[in-house]
C-alpha cells in the first residue's frame, strides 16, 4: 500500500532497525523528501515508533534505513491534474514537479507556459504539444527552454485564435488614467472579472510561490515560472486571497495577495487575456 | 443606508469641489478610511469619476468632507464584529484598528489580548473588561487606566477567571517530543495542526500598527500583538495555511505558516521560544478531529 510521503523536519540520522544495534548509516539533510517503504516498528521504554524509509542522495543513490519518527511530517504536495497529464508521458518519480513530463523524446524541465496556455485553452497537455508541435513557429515549447511573454502570446494567438488586440500586457491592464499602473488587490480582482491573469512569478525548488529575492535568483534558489491568476477576493489592507493555476503541481491554489504582488519582482510581466477564469459562486438556498 | 467605507490606496488631497487640484481641505495618506456620501460626479475631459468621502482624523476628530478621484479609492472589506463590541464603546470615527475602544472614558489603543481572550471564552469585549476589573481589581486597573498592553502573566488571570486552568505550556514547551526534546523546529505545520485540536494558540506576532497587517520585522511601526491561531492545514513542505482571530481587525484571516512563524520569530523562524506564545486547552475538541 503506498504511505503518504514524509519530509525530515532536520538533520535526521538513518539507521538500522531499532531492534538491532550498530552505528547510524548517514545524515539525511533537513527538509529532504523521503519515502516510506510500509515497515514500522516501536522501541524503547517507553515504546516509541520508527519507521523504514528510502532516501535518495543528491546523486540519486537510494538509502534505505530507519528513522525515529518525531524527525517526520507528512508531505502534502498538492498535485493535481488540472490540466489532463496522458500517463504515458507523466515523470516516473512520484515526487518530481507533475509539468515536468517525458515529450519530443526528452523530459521536459520549462513547460510552464505550454501547461498555463493549454489550461487556458481547455487543452490536454499531450493534445496541446502536439498542436505546437505541427506549426514550426511554436516548436519553441518544447526545447526544454524558458518561455518570454511575447512567445506565450504567440501560443495563445496562434493555438487558440486570441485577437492580438484582445490581449493586453499586465501594467497596460492596470494603468490608471490619472494615476498609473496601479498593482492593487481591488483592481486586479475587477479586472479578473473578463479576463485571466497568465504571469511570471518567482518559485522555490519546491514549487512554492516566494518573495522576489535577487540574492537568490544568483543561486538559482528561485527562478521565475508561468502561472494563471483565476480569481482575487480583496481582503484588509491591499491584501487578499488569490487563487491561481500552478503547472509545477497542475494543481489550482491559494495564496496571499501580498506573496503574489511581491512575487512578481521589480518588473511585473505578464498578460491580461479575455475570458474569466472565475469559479462560478454555488447557490445554496 | 448602510455606511459604507473605504481605504484610500495613495496620498492625495481630500479637495473642496470634484474635479479640484489645489486648495486640499486637508491631505490623505494610504492608510485613511473614508466614509462615503453618497455623492459622485463625473468630470474632466474624458470624464471620471469623483466621490464625496468624509473624513475624521484620529488626532482631533474633526469630520472633514471633500472630494477626490475615485481612483484613489477601493473597498475595505476587513472589519469585523467577531467580539461583540457594544456601540457605547466605539469610537466615533472609521478606524483601520477596530480593537481600538473608549473604556472608562480611556481610549484604549493595546487590548489585542483582551480581545484575544474574549473570542476564546465567547464573551463581549465590555463584559471581559468588566469582569476582569472586579475580580482582579488590582491588575485590571493598572492596564486599563493606563492603556497599558497585558503581558502573558495578566491575560492568565482572565483566562482562570473565566474557569481555564492551567498550566497554560509556552509555545515550545507544548510541541516538546520525548527523544528530539525543545527544539525550534518541532514547530511543524503537521504538529501544530494536532495540537491546535485540543488547545488554542495564543500567538505573539509582529504586526504594523498602521494597517494590522502580519510583517516580519525591522519596520519602526512593527509592534508586537496578540492573536488567536485557530487551525491549521498542512500543505506541501513546511508549509501549510493557517486560519486566526486577529484583534486588529476585529476578524479572521487566513495567512501562510510560513508568515505566520516569520512573524512570531521577529523575522527568523528559528528564534521561536516558549515566550512566542502559549497553549490553552480546549473544553472540548475541535469536531471532526480524533483524539486516540
Amino acid at each position: 500500500m503506498d504511505e503518504t510521503l514524509k519530509w525530515t523536519i532536520w538533520l535526521t540520522p538513518l539507521e538500522p532497525p531499532p531492534s538491532s544495534s550498530g552505528p547510524k548509516f548517514l545524515d539525511i539533510p533537513p527538509h529532504t523528501i523521503v519515502r516510506p517503504t510500509g515497515n514500522h516498528q516501536t522501541a524503547g521504554d517507553p515504546a516509541l515508533p520508527w519507521t523504514e524509509v528510502e532516501y535518495l542522495s543528491q546523486n540519486m543513490q537510494s538509502h534505505i534505513g530507519w528513522v525515529y519518527d518525531g524527525y517526520l511530517d507528512d508531505y502534502l504536495p498538492n498535485f493535481g491534474d488540472v490540466v489532463h497529464v496522458d500517463p504515458s508521458v507523466k515523470s516516473g518519480s512520484r515526487y518530481d514537479p507533475v509539468q515536468d513530463i517525458n515529450f519530443n523524446g526528452m523530459t521536459q524541465h520549462n513547460l510552464s507556459a505550454g501547461f498555463c496556455a493549454a489550461y487556458i485553452g481547455g487543452d490536454a497537455i499531450v493534445d496541446f504539444l502536439n498542436k505546437c508541435q505541427n506549426n514550426p513557429a511554436l516548436a519553441f515549447v518544447v526545447k526544454d527552454k524558458g518561455v518570454n511573454v511575447q512567445q506565450i502570446q504567440q501560443l495563445l494567438n496562434t493555438v487558440y485564435g486570441y485577437s492580438p488586440s484582445g490581449i493586453k500586457l499586465l501594467t497596460d491592464g492596470l494603468d490608471d488614467p490619472i494615476m498609473g499602473v496601479q498593482i492593487t488587490s481591488g483592481r486586479v480582482s475587477k479586472m479578473l472579472q473578463t479576463y485571466c491573469l497568465v504571469t511570471l512569478v518567482y518559485m522555490s525548488s519546491f514549487g512554492e510561490i516566494v518573495f522576489y529575492d535577487p540574492s537568490k535568483i544568483k543561486t538559482s534558489e528561485i527562478v521565475s515560472h508561468w502561472v494563471v491568476v483565476a480569481d482575487v477576493a480583496p481582503f484588509g489592507f491591499d491584501d487578499g486571497q488569490v487563487t491561481l493555476y500552478n503547472p509545477y503541481p497542475n494543481n489550482m491554489e491559494k495564496i496571499a495577495f501580498r506573496l503574489f504582488y511581491q512575487s512578481l519582482g521589480p518588473n511585473p510581466t505578464g498578460l491580461w487575456v479575455p475570458g474569466s477564469k472565475k469559479l462560478p459562486v454555488v447557490s445554496t438556498s | 443606508m448602510d455606511i459604507v467605507q473605504k481605504r484610500v490606496i495613495a496620498p492625495t488631497g481630500l479637495f473642496p469641489v470634484a474635479g479640484a487640484r489645489s486648495n486640499a481641505k486637508t491631505q490623505l495618506n494610504e492608510f485613511c478610511i473614508v466614509t462615503l456620501t453618497g455623492n459622485q460626479q463625473p468630470m474632466g475631459n474624458p470624464p471620471v469619476p469623483w466621490t464625496e468621502v468624509q473624513y475624521t482624523d484620529p488626532n482631533n476628530g474633526t469630520p472633514v468632507t471633500g472630494w477626490v478621484y475615485d481612483g484613489y479609492l477601493e473597498d475595505y472589506p476587513n472589519a469585523g464584529n467577531v467580539v461583540p463590541i457594544e456601540s457605547s464603546v466605539k469610537l466615533s470615527y472609521a478606524s483601520l484598528e477596530v480593537q481600538d475602544i473608549l473604556y472608562q472614558k480611556i481610549k484604549q489603543y493595546n487590548l489585542c489580548g483582551e480581545f484575544s481572550v474574549a473570542h476564546i471564552v465567547g464573551d463581549g469585549i465590555v463584559n471581559l473588561l468588566n469582569k476582569w476589573t472586579s475580580n482582579a481589581p488590582a491588575i485590571a486597573s493598572v492596564i486599563l487606566a493606563k492603556g497599558l498592553p497585558a503581558g502573558p502573566d495578566q491575560i492568565k488571570t482572565i483566562l482562570t477567571m473565566y474557569g481555564l486552568q492551567g498550566p497554560f505550556p509556552g509555545f515550545l514547551e507544548g510541541l516538546k517530543d520525548p527523544v528530539i526534546g525543545k527544539r525550534p523546529y518541532l514547530a511543524t505545520p503537521g504538529r501544530m495542526a494536532t495540537m491546535l485540536q485540543s488547545n488554542w494558540l495564543l500567538a505573539g506576532v509582529r504586526i504594523d500598527n498602521r494597517t494590522g497587517e502580519f510583517v516580519r520585522s525591522g519596520g519602526a511601526n512593527h509592534v508586537g500583538h496578540w492573536i488567536v491561531v485557530e487551525a491549521m492545514t498542512p500543505f506541501g513542505l513546511n508549509n501549510g495555511d493557517v486560519r486566526v482571530y486577529n484583534p486588529f481587525p476585529n476578524n479572521y484571516q487566513t495567512i501562510t505558516f510560513r508568515l505566520l512563524l516569520e512573524s512570531m520569530g521577529s523575522g527568523d523562524p528559528t528564534l521561536v521560544d516558549d515566550s512566542s506564545g502559549f497553549w490553552i486547552p480546549r473544553s472540548s475538541p475541535v469536531p471532526g478531529s480524533t483524539t486516540g
